[in-house]
């Protein structure tokens, strides 16, 4: 405390006393040093073994290569934006690759969410039967896309389920060839398979004075659901678009299994600069930008938040 | 609201249909697995198929998965338990940073995680190309993220009231860990563990590109289609393979029962 004459007393001197740096440093260490102690595995794992890669992975996306002894494509450590610009000259097929994968992945995913938006709202609000079975079954694709992988070459080949069906509703007359076609892989990306769950809980915030509100008023159940609930559930729908969105674009064992090998995706052309051409820099160049596209949109995502936090 | 009979019997309807597409490639393999061809409708069953799988290289492979899964869901878990703790309990600047910082390889394309993984490893390290415990270190990053979630959210159910009464009565930080806290959210580490697991053990991608030199079951199956293509042997080697890994994964959860008491209640 202050005095009359503007002197300190004897508790407002011991406040106002500066402290030791030594005891400052003893503070922080009683305070944060066992946090940091529980927090180093894990930091030293994601420097070592995710961040150094990624880092060395855009450092050899500006190298260029040089061939050894007429035998061997060396990395040559000298800065060039080379790579960058073959990527986006029109004379190679990179540039309309990765316009491809965004288009698909952009499509699919606006197709999967709507698509899921009526199915996750009937999860959230009613007692639908078989409940816990649609539940249940919308949590399988936790456990690896492998499963999937493989069934869906069997039901799509040209005698399968999907061939007999459409042939026995008169749809088609001879089989399509879906198989080693990008349609395949383009359909099952648009089947709602996370997305409904995680919708289902966005909505289940919703209130449903809301709704009801909307509805006394004289509006119907289509007109409550697009101009009530989905505004209200905006930022999980938002949410579930950038996972299905980022995980489209980085689509990678779903068009090699069922495209085959020599498919359009960038993730199939990375791969084809890394084993078969050997062309590291190349193929660091090419997973530079797949991640500047994925991490854009999750930019994106992150913005649609923060403009939902402050409204 | 409340909605017309019609509406409700079709959604219904709508929904059930979305939970059979997803249940469905089990049922696929099933059937496959019993047939001679892979015409649909069924013509020939027959389980000449079983017979022709190679089970002992098979199973060689299968264990080389199951050894993936079992160490890459150790180390996962020994690194995000303390940490998911610490997010979870502790106040420090860059808490909510560090937390969205552990999201990235979530959204991370595996295909330029691998490639990269792989180009360093050819450039510099060219020897330890395929070597298990790197294998093991580069396909458990990306369950990181599930894990710590996982972890976090069981961690935020349980009060903290045992903890500080515990550490009241005068036990030390760590025995309060390994005799209360752990024990409270044992049925969340468990379910990281067993979703850490799966998606190791079934991870084709990064054993792939980093050439593993013991292969896991996921890529012997895939050489054999490039033999053989699709045939009867591929779907009962993947139901198999499902069976043992889900079957792991529920066995899990039956010997740790009693800890899931009342947990998904």
């Amino acid at each position: 405390m202050r005095l009359h004459d503007g002197t300190l007393d004897r508790a407002g001197a011991e406040i106002a006393r500066p402290i030791p740096l030594s005891e400052r440093v003893g503070q922080w260490r009683r305070r944060y040093a066992s946090t940091l102690l529980l927090l180093t595995p894990l930091l030293a794992y994601m420097i070592l073994v995710f961040a150094v890669p990624i880092a060395l992975q855009v450092m050899f996306g500006f190298f260029s290569r040089e061939l050894y002894k007429d035998v061997v494509w060396k990395v040559v450590p000298n800065f060039t934006l080379e790579n960058f610009a073959m990527i986006f000259s029109p004379e190679n097929t990179y540039l309309s690759s990765l316009l491809w994968t965004i288009g698909v992945a952009l499509l699919t995913s606006a197709v999967s969410i709507t698509l899921s938006l009526p199915a996750a709202y009937f999860l959230a609000r009613y007692n639908p039967r078989g409940k816990s079975f649609i539940e249940v079954s919308f949590l399988l694709p936790i456990f690896g896309d492998v499963f999937t992988l493989f069934a869906l070459a069997f039901a799509f080949s040209s005698k399968g389920p999907i061939n007999w069906f459409l042939m026995g509703i008169g749809l088609i007359q001879e089989p399509i060839q879906f198989v080693g076609s990008p349609l395949v892989v383009i359909i099952w990306m648009s089947v709602p398979t996370l997305s409904v769950l995680l919708i289902r809980s966005a909505m289940a915030g919703v209130d449903v004075l809301y709704e009801e509100a909307a509805q006394t008023m004289g509006a119907t159940s289509l007109q409550t659901f697009i101009r009530v609930t989905i505004p209200l559930a905006k930022r999980g729908i938002m949410g579930a678009l950038v996972l299905s969105v980022s995980a489209g674009v980085g689509a990678f064992t779903l068009p090699l299994f069922l495209a085959g090998p020599y498919n359009n995706w960038l993730s199939n052309k990375i791969l084809r600069e890394y084993t078969p051409f050997g062309n590291f820099p190349m193929a660091s160049a090419l997973g530079v930008m797949l991640t500047a596209v994925s991490f854009l949109f999750l930019f994106l995502y992150l913005r649609t938040q923060e403009a939902g936090e402050k409204s | 609201m409340r909605l017309p009979r019609w509406l409700f019997v079709t959604l219904n309807i709508y929904a059930l249909m979305l939970a059979v597409i997803m249940i469905w490639p089990f049922l696929q393999m099933v059937l496959t697995s019993v047939t001679s061809d892979v015409v649909f409708p069924p013509r020939y069953f027959s389980l000449t198929g079983w017979a022709n799988v190679h089970w002992d290289s098979y199973f060689r492979t299968m264990l080389v998965s199951l050894r993936i899964g079992f160490w890459a869901t150790v180390l996962v878990i020994a690194i995000c338990l303390p940490a998911a703790y610490a997010i979870e309990r502790r106040r420090f600047r860059g808490r909510s940073a560090l937390g969205a910082l552990i999201f990235v390889p979530a959204i991370f394309p595996t295909i330029t995680y691998g490639i990269a993984i792989g180009v360093y490893l050819a450039l510099y390290a060219i020897e330890l190309k395929g070597s298990f415990p790197l294998v093991i270190l580069a396909t458990a990053t990306w369950t990181i993220p599930l894990v710590v979630r996982t972890i976090q959210g069981s961690l935020a159910t349980t009060d903290v009231v045992y903890e500080e009464a515990a550490l009241v009565m005068g036990a030390n930080p760590i025995h309060t860990f390994f005799r209360v806290t752990l024990p409270l959210i044992a049925p969340g580490v468990i379910t990281a563990g067993a979703i850490a697991f799966t998606s190791a053990a079934t991870n084709f991608t990064v054993p792939w590109l980093m050439g593993s030199v013991e292969k896991p079951v996921v890529i012997f199956i895939w050489e054999d289609i490039g033999k053989l293509g699709f045939t009867p042997q591929t779907a009962i080697q993947v139901l198999v393979m499902q069976i043992v890994i889900l079957g792991i994964v529920q066995t899990l959860f039956v010997v740790f029962r009693k800890q899931f008491r009342g947990a998904f209640a």
